[in-house]
């Protein structure tokens, strides 16, 4: 794939080391059963995956239902799958399709013992997008990091 | 109308299921083997069977055979019939906003009252909400 061309204002990076081997993170990410264990916001939310086809081309979907009985929704395609260090998947809310496909690149680095969790999300057409979902992935890595606990 | 409440009964009734929600919302994506549609469920392949079968049952979900492997589809007919009849109950409370809003332009707060009042008016219609 090319370089991306997007400016720096419409892409986000977040970076956390989990203390738990390589391995598990990566589970945590794509078996589905782990994944909806922590994969939202906060705990007011609890999250259905519906689809989880891990391969290049494979599609995910997931549902995140808040305690006010809202649902969101969204799913996404896996460009690159490559078991424990790197995922690459594209990702779309289904409730707002006005929203354009928006990218996320995913590295696991075994620091032996721990792992670092380094997270690209680009392609976002707004710095407003990108500040939400910015704040609903510090969100998620820290419920990953009370998962993995 | 027998045939329209019975098939209203097999659409709600499937859909009065986590996992059978769940696997509609799967297929949202497009058609998927038994096998993917059970991958996300902490399920036995027959279990995820027999919810398919509710489904099945009730019209949302065709399958078809290629070669050894069945294939889902979503049949989205019956969502249409559950839709028609929860849209009987959108004139209600459309109604009652309706009613709000009428409430509220016919009792205008103190503060907008004030404005009235003021010379000259700053905003001409400022009493009728716009939607």
């Amino acid at each position: 794939m090319a370089t991306s061309q997007t400016q720096p204002e419409h892409s986000l990076q977040v970076k956390r080391t989990f203390a738990a081997p390589r391995d598990r993170v990566y589970r945590a990410w794509t078996d589905a059963r782990q994944f909806a264990q922590w994969f939202h916001p906060s705990t007011d939310y609890k999250t259905v995956i519906t689809r989880l086809d891990l391969r290049e081309g494979g599609k995910y979907s997931v549902e995140m239902h808040h305690k006010d009985g809202n649902i969101h929704r969204m799913w996404g395609i896996y460009e690159e799958v490559r078991p424990p260090e790197k995922l690459v998947f594209s990702w779309r809310w289904s409730n707002d399709e006005s929203i354009p496909q928006t990218m996320v690149t995913v590295l696991f680095t075994d620091l032996g013992g721990s792992t670092e969790v380094s997270l690209t999300h680009e392609r976002f057409i707004s710095v407003e997008e990108r500040n939400q979902h910015n704040q609903g992935w510090q969100g998620c890595l820290g419920q990953l990091d009370a998962y993995l606990a | 109308m027998v045939k329209y409440a019975q098939s209203l009964d097999s659409t709600f009734g499937a859909l009065a299921d986590p996992t059978r929600r769940a696997i509609l919302a799967s297929l949202m994506l497009g058609e998927a083997s038994i096998s993917d549609l059970a991958g996300p469920h902490r399920m036995s392949l027959p279990a995820v069977m027999k919810h398919l079968r509710v489904l099945e049952d009730a019209g949302l979900v065709s399958q078809k055979k290629i070669g050894r492997t069945r294939f889902c589809r979503l049949a989205p007919a019956p969502l249409k019939t559950a839709e028609d009849w929860i849209a009987q109950y959108r004139v209600f409370w459309e109604r009652t906003f309706d009613s709000l809003e009428r409430f509220l332009s016919q009792h205008p707060s103190a503060e907008e009252e004030k404005e009235k009042k003021a010379w000259p008016p700053r905003k001409p219609n400022r009493n009728t909400p716009s939607r």
